[in-house]
């Protein structure tokens, strides 16, 4: 029946004409694009370049011992804040409360070591679980109640800082010995330990996102909830594991912090402004905004530009206003080339850009065996 | 394998049996029904009465993932998928494989290699597990669907329009997917508007019309003018207004010669003055894509279109506006109405933003055109979110009337309003040609692109299938919009 169908005449057949036409309205096949993680790492070699060729005019050595352990140093506060925020964005959300878990962190651990390294170990835990705690209830409130991340941190951020503000003036307590000396410490007078400590964490984080459950379903929430949540995935979880994750490693940060100011201060972390430096960091690294694509290496590569771009600044006396300026600037275009990247087209119907796709040849005949 | 279900409401006491490797196909009318026996049988709705049994055991789902388990998968139209993920995290997604027991790390590996033997044994090659969805084809997106349909070792699937969104050679690789997948004993309810689909594929076919069983027949049975008329048979129930003897048809008033772009290829075609043409055709087949290319919403890649004989360019819907076109947009509350707003912001939006300096005098005049509309509100402070979908849809129509249009472009002008409030439309249309604008509607209800138009064109998958005189027939339309044989109706 069908047969016959096919040959009614009222089916249009396409002209020529309309043929050719359509071909060439064709657009040409989708240029080769560069995954934006190592298109970051190319723009930081361009910085790290230019950086160097900058400060070789200033008549110092960009890559001398202590100029790579600066900007290592620079980079792990923020790096560690911003694996964090890494995970909160991938999954969706988002946290405004850093700087504030940052300085709380500062000071419970000070207060908590006193000075003292028999205080050291327990201060340690008390200024991570608190910081636990804090995550759980942010991801309880994004995940359960449904309050965007945005407005759950900012409230509970607030929190922290009216509490940081009433009960502590200036700084409090201090670091202990051992912790001031990590601060000190690293490998060969180059790498600090606390770089280390970075880079521990970024691969953990990393390997849990390629590789358990959870963080596939970090990604596939931060994708589409509602897909995640007819595939049968509980959207609950990851939300929650994302924020708590995100308020430990900015514990953590503080703790790194922590070992180089030796006193701990309620303002250390909004005068860093973590918040908004970390979210840009992730944006920089190539993570959208709204979830579901994103890496931890890109946000190393973020964090790394951020830091070289500081340092040489530093080094050039860069009024600090200017400093904003740049930043600023980076930031936006860096946001700029993204969108341009991945606008979301209608696939269009005619003038498909993509080959087809092979039918195969052997359609049903040969591969009968398959069934076995 | 039985499958006995007996539905309600929306649906009524529907029976319908799959047999292991039967391609069962389910048609019927826009709202007949279809969907929502789909999602009953998907585990989106829950049945308010009646049975479903897979392979002689009694199963009731209220999860997707459930049915999913109990070997029923379903492909929705619209599909669902993690663009940002690779072919293999989206099929296995919920239930990736896991190394060394339940706290284990994810075997990636077994992933990939268990998403190509998927792949392979659907006759698929060119896949790669690791590719991006988001760089596949539409086509390759709904295998990568299919797959994970399969991969629940289903027993049923359901695949609603699969082929909306496919080019003529890709259907191809389609049906022998399908093929392999009856030869290993799986079950497909297949819905689709295109009876040649079905009759290429399906063994039976059920039949619905406004949520009633209708038939289910042998393919074999039946011919494609025979399953038509059992689809659409029904009493005209709608009023009409009649044409108006005072109105003239005047001059060519919106002309499109070759429009193609993205969405609709090659479209010719004229609207006069004082005329109504209706625009009737599946979904999916760029009726709304043409209405939006024609308001600058799409750029027009290739013909020309012409506004009262002047050439017309349009590249933003700001654009179509100021060139006095107005566009009833389809989807009301996501494109037509800013629903927290009062009816009088919502009706004098368009002339705010794009014709300010008469903003005042629209003010002026819109309590006349709300009440001539007859809009049911305290007042035009209300919020329209508040008001019923009628009422809504008076005020998108008063925002557009503020403008003095001089086409009128409506999709879907009657969705989802009451029989009063379309009774207005459809006089408020007549009052328009009166005043010498051009209306060019499209819409689903074959009745009212019927009753109404002076002409009617059909759209098949973006192009125009053909032109029908006034009061053609409902057979008519829809077998010219679905590509079926009928003797002598074709234009």
């Amino acid at each position: 029946m069908s047969a016959t169908t096919d040959q009614i005449p009222e089916a249009p057949v396409e002209s020529q004409e309309s043929v050719r036409r359509r071909r060439a309205a064709r657009p040409k096949g989708p240029r080769k694009q560069l995954d934006s993680t190592t298109l970051i790492y190319l723009v930081l070699i361009v910085v790290v370049a230019a950086s160097a060729v900058l400060t070789g005019i200033e008549g110092r050595n960009f890559f001398s011992q202590g100029n790579v352990w600066a900007v290592l140093t620079a980079m792990s506060v923020l790096g560690l804040i911003a694996i964090g925020q890494t995970l909160v964005i991938l999954v969706g959300s988002l946290d405004l409360s850093v700087p504030y878990v940052v300085s709380l962190a500062t000071v419970i651990a000070a207060g908590g070591m006193m000075g003292l390294d028999s205080n050291i170990s327990a201060a340690v835990v008390n200024t991570l679980a608190l910081c636990a705690v804090i995550g759980l209830v942010m991801g309880l409130l994004v995940s359960l109640l449904h309050v965007h991340g945005f407005i759950a941190s900012l409230g509970i951020g607030l929190v922290v800082s009216g509490y940081l503000g009433t009960n502590y003036q200036g700084s409090h307590g201090a670091a202990a010995p051992d912790l001031r000396l990590l601060g000190r410490s690293g490998i060969a007078g180059w790498i600090p330990t606390a770089f280390i400590v970075l880079l521990v964490c970024a691969i953990l984080v990393t390997l849990m996102l390629r590789y358990t459950r959870l963080g596939h379903h970090v990604y596939a929430i931060g994708g589409n909830r509602d897909v995640a949540r007819m595939s049968g995935v509980r959207t609950a979880t990851p939300v929650i594991v994302a924020h708590v994750l995100c308020s430990v490693l900015a514990g953590m940060a503080a703790l790194l912090l922590l070992s180089r100011t030796g006193v701990g201060s309620p303002t250390i972390g909004s005068q860093g402004r973590y918040d908004l430096l970390s979210i840009a960091a992730v944006v920089l690294g190539g993570t959208l905004l709204a979830g579901g694509k994103g890496s931890v290496v890109g946000t190393i590569g973020g964090v790394a530009i951020f830091a070289v771009l500081d340092n040489v600044m530093g080094v050039m006396q860069v009024n600090p206003f200017l400093k904003d300026f740049v930043r600023g600037l980076v930031i936006v275009l860096a946001v700029a080339v993204y969108a341009r990247r991945s606008v979301v087209r209608r696939p269009p119907r005619f003038g498909a850009s993509r080959p087809v796709l092979p039918v195969p040849s052997s359609m049903g005949t040969s591969t009968k065996g398959d069934q076995a | 394998m039985t499958k006995s279900f007996f539905g309600n409401t929306v649906l009524a006491d529907l029976d319908l049996t799959l047999q292991p490797g039967e391609v069962h196909g389910l048609v019927g009318e826009n709202g007949a029904g279809k969907s929502t026996l789909m999602k009953m049988l998907a585990g989106v709705y829950t049945p308010d009465s009646g049975t479903i049994e897979v392979a002689g055991e009694q199963v009731s789902f209220s999860h997707p993932v459930q049915a999913q388990r109990a070997g029923v998968s379903t492909v929705f139209q619209e599909f669902n998928l993690l663009l940002e993920r690779t072919i293999a995290e989206n099929i296995w997604l919920g239930r990736e494989p896991r190394r060394f027991g339940k706290a284990g790390p994810v075997d990636t590996a077994r992933m990939r290699r268990d998403t190509e033997e998927l792949l392979e044994g659907l006759g698929v090659s060119g896949l790669r597990a690791g590719a991006l969805v988001r760089s596949l084809s539409v086509a390759e997106q709904q295998i990568v669907e299919i797959a994970k349909a399969v991969s629940f070792d289903a027993k049923v699937i359901q695949m609603d329009e699969p082929t909306a969104a496919l080019a003529d050679h890709e259907v191809e690789l389609l049906y022998s997917i399908i093929r392999r997948l009856t030869d290993r004993g799986v079950a497909i309810v297949y819905v689709s508007h295109r009876l040649k689909e079905i009759f290429d594929l399906c063994a039976t076919i059920t039949i619905l019309k406004d949520g009633q069983h209708v038939a289910t027949r042998p393919a074999a049975e039946l011919t494609e003018s025979e399953l038509v008329r059992l689809m659409v048979g029904r009493p005209l129930t709608t009023y009409f207004p009649e044409k108006p003897a005072d109105v003239t048809v005047g001059d060519v008033r919106l002309a499109l010669s070759g429009v193609g772009n993205g969405y609709v290829d090659d479209v010719s075609l004229e609207v006069r003055s004082g005329e109504i043409v209706g625009i009737a055709g599946l979904q999916g087949s760029g009726r709304t894509e043409l209405l939006e290319t024609i308001f600058g919403v799409h750029p027009v890649a290739r013909g020309s279109i012409a506004l009262d004989g002047a050439p017309l360019k349009v590249s933003s819907p700001r654009q179509g506006v100021r060139a006095r076109l107005a566009f009833i947009t389809e989807d009301r509350k996501a494109k037509g109405l800013a629903l927290n707003q009062s009816i009088l912001d919502n009706a004098l939006g368009v002339v705010r933003s794009v014709f300010p300096r008469r903003t005042s005098q629209a003010r002026k005049d819109m309590p006349g055109v709300l009440s001539n509309l007859e809009v049911a509100a305290a007042s035009m402070g209300q919020e329209v979110q508040f008001l019923s979908g009628g009422n809504q849809q008076k005020v998108v129509l008063a925002r557009w009337l503020s403008i003095d249009p001089l086409v009128v472009l409506m999709d879907e002008p009657t969705r989802g309003i009451d029989v009063g409030a379309k009774h207005r439309v459809y006089e408020l249309m007549r009052e328009l040609t009166r005043l010498g604008v051009a209306v060019l509607m499209v819409s689903s209800e074959l009745p009212e692109v019927i009753g109404m138009s002076d002409r009617i064109l059909v759209m098949r998958d973006g192009t125009l299938a053909g032109e029908l005189p006034a009061g053609a027939s409902e057979e008519a339309v829809l077998a010219m919009a679905t590509g079926a044989a009928t003797e002598g109706e074709a234009a």
